[in-house]
């Protein structure tokens, strides 16, 4: 086999592609001293070894580390370098810092000043600890009263909104009737119809009576107290009672109310007590009259 | 044509250096960059993923042992690597400790294809893209008997003659094919080639 021969063979030799006997023979004429051979085998070898980059890189299973992990603490223990190096292995092939061996810490100790050095840090961290914890303890007890004083400030507040919401309404209720009043009063059309006491002579009343819109506003005094489950009625006469809504009385005795439609035709007024709710006719006694 | 060499094409004797002195980090490194390429020679050669993943890690722990016998003059780290990967990878494919194969498997198209795809590879931080493609490249340009002779020898461990006898081809043809398709590549990869 000639130089020839065996440059031709050096691109099969890099990838093994060679028989046996081939190769021994290449292999033989490369240690004979072949400069040329040695560099064009070495350039295919490397060339052969860029092949896997043509491949689909594959995903590495995950086990393949852990695995290897393993063997390193099975297979390296044997002497004391190798067992080292199976511990550094494991340490960076997890990527996990490792806490001090609990040995090794206490190994410490073997030095005077650097467990004495632990100890008094030691101590400081205990005390410093503890005062942070108390502290910390304070300042939620704190808190926590904080938090109930402003909870019932809170409800209290509310209550206040709640008193004030209600008040509010009674005076824009008041005042829209006192607007009403006043609407009635200007009105060239409106009439004063007074009522007289029947059954008591110091209760009387008036009624505010605009015949164009049919509306009217009803105010009453001095009425006697209801009993419970009673209520005053008013009523507009023509040739028989129609109602014209219930009225309860106030502290004062005083009554009032407005009546939205007033029937037509009508020619009385009289207010009877009758049972809460009010009923078709007059059941009961009449407490004032008055005639429009 | 430049091309960065990062991660596996990276590696340099300086890191086998420090892996051969015991130093844990530098052989992590070496695993981070190497492991995604040599696993993919690995399930390449084995056709197995689970035959491939107990081969690297036999493959890491030889790798360890015998760091410290690396010479750089011989190769590259990582041609020392994929040496040593599809040395082994031969050795269990025909010791039959791998799965039954097909034999008509090395000459399939999927094969061809997968190294042709060119299609974007999701381990790209790990397989130096560039190279990668350069070496798609350059195997897409080989006639496809080259490129399957090539392929036949490298990733399954087959003489020539054997591959003769597979393909049913003259032995001097199988030798030319091979002789002329390492050549080109031999061209087409020479930017990359240290």
């Amino acid at each position: 086999m000639g130089h020839e021969q065996f440059e031709e063979a050096v691109a099969l030799y890099a990838i093994e592609a060679l028989e046996p006997q081939e190769r021994a023979a290449l292999e033989s004429h490369v240690a004979s001293g072949c400069q040329e051979c040695r560099a064009a085998l070495a350039e295919y070898q490397e060339v052969a070894a860029l092949l896997p980059y043509g491949l689909r890189s594959q995903p590495v299973p995950h086990q393949v580390k852990s695995h290897l992990m393993q063997a390193f603490r099975r297979d390296f223990p044997d002497t004391e370098s190798d067992r080292e190096k199976a511990v550094k292995m494991s340490a960076a092939i997890e990527h996990t810092p490792r806490a001090p061996a609990f040995g090794g810490f206490f190994g410490l100790f073997a030095r005077p000043a650097l467990g004495l050095a632990c100890v008094v840090l030691l101590i400081g961290m205990t005390v410093y600890v503890l005062s942070l914890r108390t502290d910390m303890q304070k300042v939620l007890a704190e808190r926590q009263q904080l938090q109930t004083t402003l909870r019932g400030e809170l409800s209290d507040l509310r209550a206040q909104i709640a008193q004030r919401d209600r008040e509010t309404a009674d005076l824009r209720k008041e005042v829209a009737q006192r607007e009403e009043i006043m609407t009635f009063m200007r009105s060239p059309n409106m009439k004063v119809v007074a009522l007289s006491g029947l059954q008591a002579k110091s209760a009387g009343g008036f009624l505010l009576f605009d015949p164009q819109n049919r509306k009217a506003f009803f105010y009453a005094f001095n009425m006697p107290s209801l009993p419970p489950g009673k209520t005053y009625q008013l009523w507009a006469i023509m040739d028989r009672p129609v109602s014209a809504g219930t009225f309860d009385t106030d502290a004062g005795r005083k009554g009032r109310m407005l009546v939205d439609s007033v029937p037509g035709d009508v020619k009385k007024f009289a207010v009877s007590m009758e049972p809460q709710g009010g009923m078709p006719q007059p059941t009961g006694h009449l407490y004032l009259v008055g005639q429009l | 044509m430049e091309v960065s060499r990062n991660q596996a094409s990276c590696v340099d004797a300086a890191l086998l250096a420090r892996v051969a002195k015991g130093d844990i980090r530098a052989f992590d490194q070496l695993y981070e960059q190497t492991s995604p390429i040599l696993y993919a020679l690995a399930v390449r050669v084995l056709n197995n993923r689970d035959d491939a993943a107990e081969l690297l890690q036999e493959v890491y722990v030889e790798a360890w042992r015998k760091v410290d016998r690396y010479e750089g003059q011989r190769g590259s780290p990582m041609a020392w690597l994929v040496t040593l990967t599809r040395s082994r990878a031969i050795d269990r494919l025909r010791a039959g400790a791998s799965r039954a194969r097909d034999v008509s498997r090395g000459t399939d198209e999927q094969t061809v294809q997968r190294v042709r795809s060119g299609a974007p590879d999701p381990f790209d931080d790990y397989a130096d893209r560039e190279l990668r493609v350069l070496v798609e490249s350059a195997l897409s340009e080989l006639p496809a008997a080259q490129q399957q002779a090539v392929e036949l020898a490298f990733y399954e461990g087959l003489t020539h003659t054997e591959i003769a006898a597979r393909l049913k081809e003259p032995i001097g043809t199988i030798k030319t094919r091979i002789k002329l398709g390492m050549n080109k590549l031999r061209t087409a990869l020479r930017p990359v080639r240290s």
